[in-house]
């Protein structure tokens, strides 16, 4: 291959912005609106990377997320391994790697894998490696394994964004179909949004020659573009929709290049229209995989958008009519073209300037780094510095299939098409089958039709029209030499014809066993072949064989995105105490328990918390703690049926509990367990509160609930949780009496005024307290409930009042430790 | 992500809800219930493969109510507020 | 034709252009009738179809598949193998798994890749590390090897989690069991597959249960896509739809169908040597030997059938891997999907006779059937060899739902399923 850029055209770039990046240590020189890819080939870099298993050298293959070959691993703070260079933009100064290669692609150190590859066929390692024993080996075949590097010093850019949306319809592919739907529905007076993985709008049409509406593809797609904008709707280029989930929710990344993270968007349409288009498939010869055979129609994207020739002596082999349009292109920009059609009639006229050749197909490449020549099947030599391959087109149904549309063969167009349709989602252009731009519209207008009349007129193609005429070309078995079909896994024919020997013919085993189509392209360009290799092998027809299940995502997308703002403590909020506050000025170490932040001690570091520890729970035994227990759930229960809902709840009877009082009781869970355990207050006779475990505050009030409504009904019971509406405060200890009476709580603490088990109501600073008078530490305590936010000045009044006391304030350590001398481990209780 | 209707509150993403277990679980009443009646109560399930009858809970409002749904295609049938589902 | 697998006949092979291996199982027509049928060819039914031939001398039987074999959890997980429980009977069944698994390609003759890495469950408080100390302890005295990790241990194994003072969760030790690792998950299907088949087992896949032949009260048989099958005994294996196969039996069983959903970042060079799981980020991660970061969470949340994706939980746990590993925000997420699971409320499973007699169950395994396949297998096998349980399978029967002796691992061990 000797590509390099000619000194005009290419609608992408910008020749007045040079630009200038580093691969694999060498420098780069490209402009603004190349991508890593279309700049490599410009500076005619053949080798771009080593495939996973034989490190193969292997070249550019596509232009677009097709591609299996060319990944490199961006470096910076915006590193990203296993980087698509046809679809990543090359900018100023960026460091690309290739991945799999050491020290780098051109000279790859574990190139001399490929030459046992005979003894290292698909899923070899199940049949080796058991003596003496795996563990011996793996840690080599482990350090082979992966691809691109992981920055270990990388630090995160900041966070996706993450965003929600709602439109009438989602029309994903901005190509011919997707922008001819996405008018007519805007003329239907719908909301729209289009998006698509490219930069620039227009897919097919960037690059192939057509004419819409008696204008240029690239005024039509100017106008279209911009009544959409001025029309309100959403246009989102970069945007890739990877995945359609229940309900139709259909998941977009979108990419920036400001330093952004990437966003995801979950889109909620009530219409989705699919127009993905379509990919260009290999052909089946030997060494197929050679740096220098690319993709036909990526060899013209290249020539029309970036100005880039990827050859001089060009061989296009093709079964269908798409590469002729390629042909005319190369030979028309200066190329010496030779046309290898595997057809002998039917075709369309062979440009001016290529020279054809018919009723011929590609048997072997010849070269070793990159492709020298071609043999054909006649055994007839061709010099080639460049090989340029169409074996026909398969419909990216990607998205169709993840909604559990089912697939329906086409014999004509040798491909899968959408079959029987999904609710909320058409198919439109050449992911339906369409190759024609007449047949791209009406399948466009078809697709929107049943979203109300449209004031928009649909697309003509007034120009000469694209033919499909194909024959399909597909891998055989028996075939000589080692005939790639998944290029970044290294699945060859034989590896398939090894599997179907071996009894792995379901498409899934396949899969599984050869790791055909498990790449990072998902096997965009190689499934199809392999399951038709695979028909023809064990005497099936390609539908009897069927496909994969299509999973999500389409192409890769960032971990990132997925997560969001949900890092730190927003992944899983803790619930803090009103008073965390004056707890941290007053020395608390924190931890969480049972989803909430609350003291463990007060002083001392972690090294001596044993100690702060101990000296807290002596204080409390000694004379008087003070602890925060607003954590304790306060679950109020009112209405005519309150006190029979109690006796439901609880083991215990609790009907017979007098007003003012509490009483100590636990619930069963439905099987017999004990589900919680408290005290339940009566306030009066219709009105209760139950005080359960703080770890247990939602599945308690959740519990009430679904009793209330479903047994004793809405109007009997009324339920409402007021735990975060108080904060309670624990006095305990043999001075406990003694602090609150300096505290003057305005109500009497006396033993026949305020006896065990009894509440009683007095006030703070003209707020309402609630006096409970229980203990879980055998200590006389008093429980003061107060309203949240009033709770702080009570404290501190507590805290001043608790000084000639020798009070301490104590953490949740200290009340487990009670546990530890005697009491059962209970600290939810706390 | 599911788009449930809450009975009182409208379509809302599924992860506003609870799911609350069969519905029609009839709980049994009295002292002299065979263990093999408490077990079928406490433990097995129809566990459809299809049209199922739930109880859930929107977690938002509090409401629980009745669902009917597919659990193959999650297409949601119908859903009801909640009353006498446990009782005979 | 080459049989026996090992590197001396991959190099043969290799000079012959690896043209003169057998098929790995045979795929014959159904027969008639068996002395035992397995329904369901995943990891358990394969396992117990092995068993059955291996250890009961019994190889009249069928292993019936509805799709195609290992396409379901076997295939679906996140091949996770361990046995650090807290019940001495879920260490006497996960201990006995544990075992044959480190027997397992040599006595399969087929590499199943058990890598012991070791497996962290982290601590993030000092209340967890006191429970954590509680099962080591457990499991120390059950025979089990585990240890008490310090956080400095932790780094030791895992040097790239996130020990960082403003970490959501911190750490502070954790549960380490070095035996523990992975091993790949459809060679363990396809090693049964084929050991089973050269001892005569037959393999039938795209073979449909669509209903019980019940003579007599009692289980005779199958109705099948291709025909009745009839046998003595029958053993059904078919985690996720247990529940659709009890339908058609009769009975009913304490089993819900849940989602359980798993994905993989693209490959990349190693960086993670071991299984780290943290309870608080509700998710585990390891790195394949193809380079992929394998990452497992949470149940979904709504009973289902439908072996999809979807984002709500695929969100929180690639929230909970980023929080875990900061540096896993440079990677892409090249593929998602979900099995279906049997969740049973006491999270152990369920092995022994059914309500209906002669047909056997193997079923409730949650989310952590992978790692139990040798022992479902051989303890399936000998109930249908014997028609008797032992020791091991005995705490397992679905009586205990009805006495109450219910063997709570969720609570027990404080490990998910």
């Amino acid at each position: 291959m000797t590509a390099s850029r000619l000194a005009t055209g290419g609608s992408a770039i910008d020749r007045s912005l040079a630009i200038r990046f580093s691969f694999d240590g060498r420098t780069v020189n490209g402009f603004v609106g190349d991508t890593i890819a279309s700049a490599l080939l410009a500076n005619d870099v053949a080798i771009v990377g080593r495939s996973f298993k034989y490190h193969r050298p292997r070249g550019i293959w596509g232009a677009g997320v097709e591609e299996p070959n060319a990944l490199v691993d961006v470096g910076g703070p915006q590193s990203t391994p296993n980087t698509r260079a046809t679809t990543e933009p090359a900018r100023d100064g960026l460091v690309a790697k290739s991945v799999n290669a050491t020290p780098n692609a051109l000279a790859d150190r574990n190139a001399f894998l490929d030459r046992f590859s005979r003894f290292i066929p698909a899923a070899f390692y199940y049949k080796t490696f058991m003596w003496p024993d795996w563990h011996m080996f793996e840690p080599r075949i482990r350090a082979m394994a992966g691809l691109g590097k992981v920055d270990t010093d990388w630090t995160s850019p900041g966070i996706a964004d993450q965003i929600n949306h709602h439109c009438d319809v989602l029309v994903v592919g901005a190509g011919p179909a997707g922008l001819a739907a996405a008018r007519l529905a805007a003329g239907a007076g719908l909301a729209v949004t289009l998006v698509d993985e490219q930069q620039r709008l227009g897919g097919s049409l960037g690059h192939r020659a057509c004419e819409i509406d008696d204008k240029p593809a690239a005024t039509w797609i100017e106008e279209t573009v911009a009544e959409l904008a001025s029309g309100g709707h959403l246009i989102l280029p970069s945007t890739t929709a990877f995945g359609i989930y229940d309900h139709n929710l259909v998941g977009l990344n979108q990419r920036h290049f400001d330093g952004r993270r990437d966003t995801l968007w979950r889109v909620r349409p009530r219409q989705i229209v699919l127009a993905t288009g379509a990919i260009e498939r290999p052909l089946p010869f030997a060494n197929n995989d050679l740096p220098g055979i690319l993709s036909a129609d990526a060899a013209l994207a290249y020539l029309r958008r970036h100005a880039v020739l990827v050859g001089r002596r060009v061989v296009v082999a093709t079964n269908n009519d798409s590469a002729y349009e390629v042909a005319g292109a190369l030979a028309e920009a200066g190329a010496e073209v030779t046309l290898v059609d595997i057809r002998r009639d039917g075709m369309p006229a062979t440009p001016a300037k290529a020279r054809p050749i018919t009723g011929r197909a590609l048997a072997a490449a010849k070269g070793s780094l990159r492709v020298e020549g071609v043999t054909l099947d006649d055994g007839t030599r061709l010099d080639a510095d460049c090989v340029l391959v169409s074996g026909g087109w398969t419909p990216t149904i990607h998205l169709f299939g993840q909604a559990k549309g089912k697939l329906a063969w086409s014999e004509a167009r040798a491909a899968f098409l959408p079959g029987d349709p999904v609710d909320g989602i058409s198919v439109a252009g050449a992911a339906a089958g369409a190759v024609s731009l007449s047949e791209v519209f009406e399948g466009a207008q078809k697709a929107v039709a049943s979203l109300g009349n449209t004031k928009a007129a649909v697309p003509r193609s007034t120009g000469s029209d694209a033919t499909a005429g194909l024959t399909a070309a597909w891998p055989t078995p028996g075939s000589k030499g080692r005939i790639w079909i998944d290029y970044q896994n290294d699945v060859t024919v034989k590896d398939v014809e090894l599997a179907a020997r071996e009894n792995f013919v379901s498409v899934e085993h396949l899969k599984r066993y050869t790791t055909l189509g498990m790449a990072t392209d998902q096997g965009k360009t190689s499934n199809l072949p392999g399951l038709a290799l695979m028909a023809g092998i064990t005497g099936r027809t390609v539908p009897e064989v069927g496909t994969t299940t299509y999973r999500p995502p389409f192409t890769p997308v960032p971990l990132a995105s997925f997560a969001g703002a949900r890092l730190g403590e927003l992944m899983a909020p803790v619930r803090r105490l009103p008073l965390e506050n004056v707890h941290r000025a007053g020395g608390a170490v924190f931890q969480e328990y049972g989803g909430w932040l609350r003291p463990a001690h007060y002083g001392g570091r972690a090294a001596d918390a044993d100690r702060a520890v101990q000296d807290e729970a002596r204080g409390a035994r000694q004379s008087v703690a003070l602890f925060d227990g607003s954590t304790l759930g306060k679950i109020e229960v009112i209405g005519p049926k309150a006190a029979e809902f109690v006796d439901f709840l609880y083991y215990n009877t609790m009907s017979t509990l007098k007003p003012g009082r509490c009483r100590y009781g636990f619930m069963l869970s439905e099987n017999g367990v004990v589900f919680d355990d408290g005290v339940l207050v009566r306030l009066d006779e219709h009105r209760f509160v139950v005080s359960c475990s703080s770890s247990h505050v939602a599945s308690v009030h959740a519990r009430l609930e679904e009793w209330r409504q479903d047994r004793f009904g809405r109007d009997a019971v009324y339920i409402h949780n007021a735990t975060s509406d108080m904060a309670t405060l624990t006095v305990s200890g043999p001075n406990a009496r003694k602090l609150l009476e300096a505290v003057n709580l305005g109500l009497s603490l006396d033993e026949a005024a305020l006896p065990h088990m009894a509440i009683g109501n007095g006030t703070y600073g003209g707020d309402e307290v609630r006096i409970t008078r229980v203990s879980f530490t055998g200590d006389r305590s008093y429980e003061v409930s107060i309203r949240a936010d009033r709770a702080e000045p009570l404290w501190a009044r507590l805290r001043e009042a608790g000084q000639s006391l020798d009070a301490v304030i104590i953490g949740l350590e200290a009340l487990l430790h009670r546990h530890r001398q005697g009491h059962g481990r209970h600290h939810a209780a706390a | 992500m599911q788009l449930f209707p809450c009975p009182f509150c409208g379509p809302r993403d599924e992860t506003e809800f609870h799911y609350g277990g069969d519905a029609g679980n009839v709980r049994p009443d009295g002292a002299d219930v065979p263990i093999d009646r408490w077990a079928g109560y406490l433990y097995l399930r129809g566990n459809p493969k299809g049209t199922a009858r739930e109880i859930w809970v929107h977690m938002n409002c509090g409401e629980f109510f009745v669902m009917e749904r597919d659990t193959v295609t999650h297409k949601v049938l119908s859903s009801t507020a909640l009353g006498g589902e446990h009782a005979a | 034709m080459t049989r026996r697998y090992s590197a001396l006949s991959l190099f043969k092979e290799g000079l012959a252009g690896q043209t003169g291996w057998k098929q790995a199982w045979r795929s014959p027509e159904p027969k008639p009738s068996y002395d035992a049928i397995v329904i369901g060819g995943g990891g358990h039914g394969l396992a117990t179809a092995y068993y059955l031939a291996k250890n009961h001398n019994i190889s009249r039987v069928a292993v019936l598949e509805k799709g195609w074999i290992g396409g379901g959890n076997t295939g679906r997980n996140t091949t996770v193998v361990r046995s650090n429980y807290y019940y001495p009977e879920s260490v006497e069944l996960y201990g006995l798994a544990h075992r044959l698994y480190e027997g397992l390609s040599k006595d399969l003759n087929y590499n199943v890749m058990l890598s012991q890495r070791g497996m962290i469950n982290l601590c993030h408080s000092t209340a967890e590390m006191e429970i954590g100390a509680r099962t080591v302890n457990a499991m120390q005295i059950n025979c089990i090897d585990a240890e008490l990790f310090s956080p400095e241990d932790v780094r030791r194994v895992a040097p790239i989690y996130n020990f960082s003072p403003d970490a959501r969760f911190p750490v502070f030790g954790g549960i380490w069991q070095g035996r523990a690792g992975t091993a790949r998950h459809d060679a363990v299907a396809w090693g049964y597959a084929r050991a089973a088949s050269r001892l005569g087992v037959d393999i039938i896949q795209n073979c449909e249960i669509t209903d019980f032949i019940i003579e007599g009260g009692r289980c005779r048989g199958v109705q099948t896509t291709r025909g009745p099958i009839r046998a003595e005994r029958v053993g059904m294996a078919v985690a996720g739809h247990s529940s659709v196969l009890a339908a058609k039996a009769g009975f009913r069983l304490p089993i819900n169908s849940y989602a359980l959903q798993a994905c993989v970042s693209e490959p990349v060079k190693p960086i993670l040597d071991t299984v780290v799981l943290s309870p608080g980020c509700g998710v585990y991660v390891s790195q394949s030997d193809k380079g992929e970061i394998v990452i497992g969470g949470g149940l979904d949340r709504i009973p289902s059938y439908a072996q999809r994706g979807n984002l709500p939980t695929l969100e929180a746990v690639i929230a909970g891997v980023l929080e875990m590993f900061p540096i896993f925000g440079q990677l892409k997420l090249m593929r998602q999907w979900a099995g279906i699971v049997d969740v049973v409320p006491d999270s152990s499973p369920i092995i022994g006779p059914s309500p209906l007699p002669n047909l056997f169950l193997n079923c409730g395994w949650g989310t952590g059937g992978f790692k139990a396949i040798p022992a479902g297998g051989t303890l399936l096998a000998n109930l249908l060899a014997t028609g008797k349980h032992n020791d091991v399978s005995r705490p397992f029967d679905l009586d205990r739902f009805a006495s109450g002796r219910l063997i709570d691992e969720a609570a027990g061990s404080g490990i998910a399923h």
